[in-house]
């Protein structure tokens, strides 16, 4: 049974339909890569399957249950995270109370949450700062601490944001690594990129968008020669590095 | 730059020996006045700390907390002269109804972003004023007098002395601060902090915000109501002007934000400087009708929001430019 | 039969809604360019109402010879206003912009009491003054004269967003700050006129007011209070529904006052303005 099922989703703004129609299926331990150009609808795809916005027609289901129509904090607890596409840290706390947020999911004790946070802290790379306000860290330093907040709910699927854009090329390697490391301790993921040398190389599947339907899904060697794909990023061609 | 470190047994004794000091203050300053100015700073702190968890931790920013201060007045006052119970008794009514009202203000309340909030609480505020206005039984314009007694505990009413009524403020102060601090560690106060920075990135992680925020209107409008039924026994008469007015909501927030809204020692600081000066004020420069500490109030309002809107403890934290 | 009072409420009460309408326009040009809401608008009003009352005590001046001069200071204070205090709040959090503008309510509506008391003043002989009787309906001049001439300033500033190349920067900038910046627009340019035009409007309307209205410190208050709602009401950022919307407030209010207890008529604004928080803030003309 699959982890996460989208079935004929749709989400209209007024007289916007930003998603048409879509559907697939993400199964337990997979990486899913969401790619499509701007303004495709990635992220209100995202937004739909966090509950942030009800969908106006189609239903999502996470482990069986469906979860479309409940509000934000009840599908997190249900064991899915999240990061945000522009990146929303909790500016006046410290880096570790902003992962502590999340680590507050699973236990109400201080203790047992700092802990917690701590060790979360620790793979991400930012043990060094976590007694830093969260505005005076970089941006990338910014996203990290977002993905560290979101892990330290214990999710089983986490929806990542475009993590890699602004990032130098030596921070996407490890960031790349980073991501496979998660998918070793059973995480799921679906990442929406820009970045193809990023995203190619990670994902199992590839679902892509174009203009809120969903246009191609499969390996990423074939994503790269569908010719709906190339046509839809306007004649660019991308080949995966291997 | 990094946040502040904690160093528990320095603040411990801190703590022990301010409070040894609020304990022996009365014995040596005997006078009337520096008791009741003591007085009113105790209240008002407690008043401005309570606001701080609602408006201060969890950012909603209340103009209408004397609601809730007007109605612990009104309920012990009207206890003790409709059915000759005792003010206790009328305190613990007040802040069960308090409640009650803000949470039924807090959930329509609480959709609304930002501004319409502190709109819609200066609203209401003022619709209950002109209510209790126009409501006889808890005496419309006129006011209520709570029937003069003996100096009893039951009756909290002490004629001859200030004593009581002075540590049971401060007791009234402590009991804000500890519930301000029990929040702040809490994961209680880990959420409200993430609702004021970010409502919706705190939702992606598994907080209830209309939950939290309900929980926050609750404890500030209960500990605001108890020093309204403080206020009212220590006074003896209210009516709708000295405890529903605007102006006390606005003082209350104009303390705990020249302090440093949002910390758990601002509102007690703001409290400490703007009280006494504004008593000071009244009496030298002269008389409540001019206006005159008004016009320093609002002078102080916008120098601050201009100039420094973390507050005084804004020079002090560490943490560098907003 | 009661049908002429109840036509007498209702025309009292367009005459007093557009002059509602006036201040709303002022204070809905603020909040729809920069989103901030003004507090003090009302005691803008105020100011214009003093103004023209000394110039009346001091000097004889009546009130409609006053106005430009009401106009004037105004915009001129909503200026320095901008330029020392709302400049640098502009990326402030909620709290401080409440409190920037709250404090300059109070700050206002305090040394209008300190330097000229809270006793209630008149102007008691205006250059037009009388009424007309229409048929058993008593059409005060000076509350006509008052509304054509918020109509006709009302009508400047439509003509004056919408139809010139200052009032196309205007809304520009209220659109899309960023993009309109990138154009060439100088926004704090745009910012200070807001604010000008805003505090003028205000003003003029105090001018309007006092030729019939009490003038006093606080009269403020339920003027500012009445433009929040009709802001609204009307949609943020927009004038002609902030016009429409202070029409329907006067109407409102004359109603309540006839048939209900004319002491209640504020708690009828205050319930109408929650009603429309909670059921349709996005007002019910606005779009967002």
């Amino acid at each position: 049974m699959s982890l996460l099922s989208i079935s004929g989703v749709a989400k209209r703004f007024g007289g916007l339909l930003a998603n048409d129609d879509i559907s697939f299926e993400v199964g337990e331990g997979e990486i899913i890569g969401l790619i499509g150009p701007n303004g495709a609808g990635k992220t209100t795809l995202f937004s739909c399957i966090a509950g942030y916005f009800p969908v106006t027609a189609g239903t999502i289901a996470f482990e069986g249950r469906r979860i479309s129509g409940l509000p934000p904090e009840a599908i997190c607890r249900r064991g899915i995270a999240r990061t945000f596409q522009i990146v929303r840290v909790f500016k006046e706390m410290s880096v570790l109370e902003n992962v502590m947020v999340g680590a507050f999911l699973s236990t109400s004790s201080r203790g047992e949450a700092e802990a917690h946070a701590r060790a979360v802290l620790g793979r991400v790379g930012l043990s060094g700062k976590a007694e830093s306000f969260a505005r005076s860290l970089t941006v990338s330093e910014q996203k990290r601490v977002q993905l560290a907040r979101a892990l330290a709910t214990r999710p089983r699927l986490l929806l990542l944001d475009e993590v890699m854009a602004g990032l130098t090329p030596q921070e996407i390697t490890e960031a790349v690594s980073l991501v496979r490391t998660f998918r070793e301790d059973g995480l799921t993921m679906i990442v929406v990129e820009h970045v193809m040398e990023a995203v190619m190389p990670i994902s199992d599947r590839v679902v892509v968008l174009d203009y809120g339907k969903k246009i191609a899904e499969g390996a990423p060697g074939e994503i790269v020669r569908d010719e709906r794909v190339i046509e839809a990023y306007l004649g660019v061609k991308h080949r995966a590095s291997h | 730059m990094k946040a502040a470190v904690r160093d528990n047994s320095g603040r411990y004794a801190l703590y022990a020996a301010m409070l040894a000091a609020a304990v022996a203050y009365p014995f040596i300053f005997r006078k009337p006045f520096p008791q009741d100015l003591a007085i009113k700073v105790f209240l008002f702190g407690g008043l401005a700390s309570a606001w701080n968890v609602l408006g201060g931790f969890t950012g909603q920013v209340s103009l209408g907390n004397a609601i809730f201060f007007g109605v612990g007045a009104y309920a012990t006052a009207v206890v003790q002269i409709h059915w000759g119970w005792t003010p206790w008794a009328g305190m613990v009514l007040g802040m069960g109804t308090a409640c009650g009202i803000a949470l039924v203000i807090g959930y329509p309340c609480f959709r609304l972003k930002g501004h319409y909030f502190a709109m819609a609480t200066l609203a209401i505020g003022e619709v209950i004023s002109t209510l209790f206005m126009n409501w006889q039984w808890a005496g419309g314009a006129v006011g209520m007098y709570i029937p003069i007694r003996d100096d009893t505990w039951k009756y909290f009413q002490f004629g001859t002395t200030k004593f009581p009524y002075y540590y049971v403020t401060l007791a009234f102060l402590v009991l804000s601060l500890l519930v301000s601090e029990g929040i702040l560690r809490s994961r209680m106060g880990y959420y409200f902090r993430a609702i004021r920075e970010d409502q919706d990135a705190a939702r992606s992680l598994g907080v209830s915000a209309r939950g939290y925020k309900l929980s926050a209107i609750g404890i500030s409008s209960m500990l605001t109501s108890l020093g309204g039924g403080l206020y009212a026994q220590y006074v003896l008469f209210i009516d709708p002007p000295s405890v529903f007015p605007m102006m006390l909501s606005i003082q209350v927030v104009l303390l705990a934000v020249l302090g440093g809204g949002g910390t758990l020692w601002g509102p007690v600081l703001g409290t400490v400087i703007l009280i006494p000066l504004s008593e000071f004020t009244r009496i030298y420069i002269g008389g409540t009708g001019t206006g005159l500490d008004l016009i320093a109030y609002g002078f102080l309002i916008v120098l601050v929001s201009v100039v420094q809107p973390r507050g005084i403890l804004g020079f002090f934290r560490k943490g560098g430019s907003a | 039969m009661f049908l002429p009072e109840l036509a007498q409420s209702l025309l009292s009460g367009v005459l007093m809604g557009l002059i509602f309408a006036l201040v709303a326009v002022g204070l809905t040009l603020i909040w729809g360019i920069m989103d901030v809401v003004n507090f003090a608008h009302g005691d803008f009003l105020m100011s214009g109402m003093y103004i023209s009352f000394w110039m009346y005590s001091l000097w004889g001046v009546d009130p409609l010879l006053s106005l430009p001069v009401s106009g004037i200071l105004l915009f001129f204070l909503g200026v320095v206003v901008y330029q020392l205090i709302i400049r640098r709040i502009l990326g402030a959090p909620m709290l401080i912009q409440i409190f920037a503008t709250f404090g300059l309510m109070i700050l206002m509506r305090y040394v209008a009491f300190y330097f000229f008391t809270p006793n209630y003043r008149t102007i008691q002989h205006t250059f037009l003054s009388g009424s007309i009787d229409l048929g058993g309906i008593y059409l005060p001049v000076p509350q006509m004269a008052a509304a054509a001439g918020a109509f006709l300033t009302t009508g400047a500033v439509y003509v004056l967003i919408h139809r010139t190349r200052v009032g196309g920067a205007l809304q520009a900038t209220a659109e899309d700050r960023e993009a309109a910046a990138l154009m060439g627009i100088d926004t704090d340019r745009m910012f200070t006129l807001a604010w000008g035009i805003g505090a003028a409007t205000a003003g003029i309307a105090g001018s309007l007011l006092s030729a019939f209205f009490y003038i006093f410190p606080e009269v403020g208050g339920i003027f500012g209070l009445i433009a929040f709602v009709a802001v609204t009401l009307g949609g943020f950022g927009n004038v002609a529904g902030a016009f429409v919307a202070g029409i329907l407030i006067g109407i409102i209010e004359a109603l309540a006052g006839h048939f209900y207890d004319p002491a209640l008529k504020t708690v009828f604004v205050y319930a109408l303005f929650l009603g429309v928080l909670f059921f349709r803030p996005q007002g019910l003309l606005g779009v967002k």
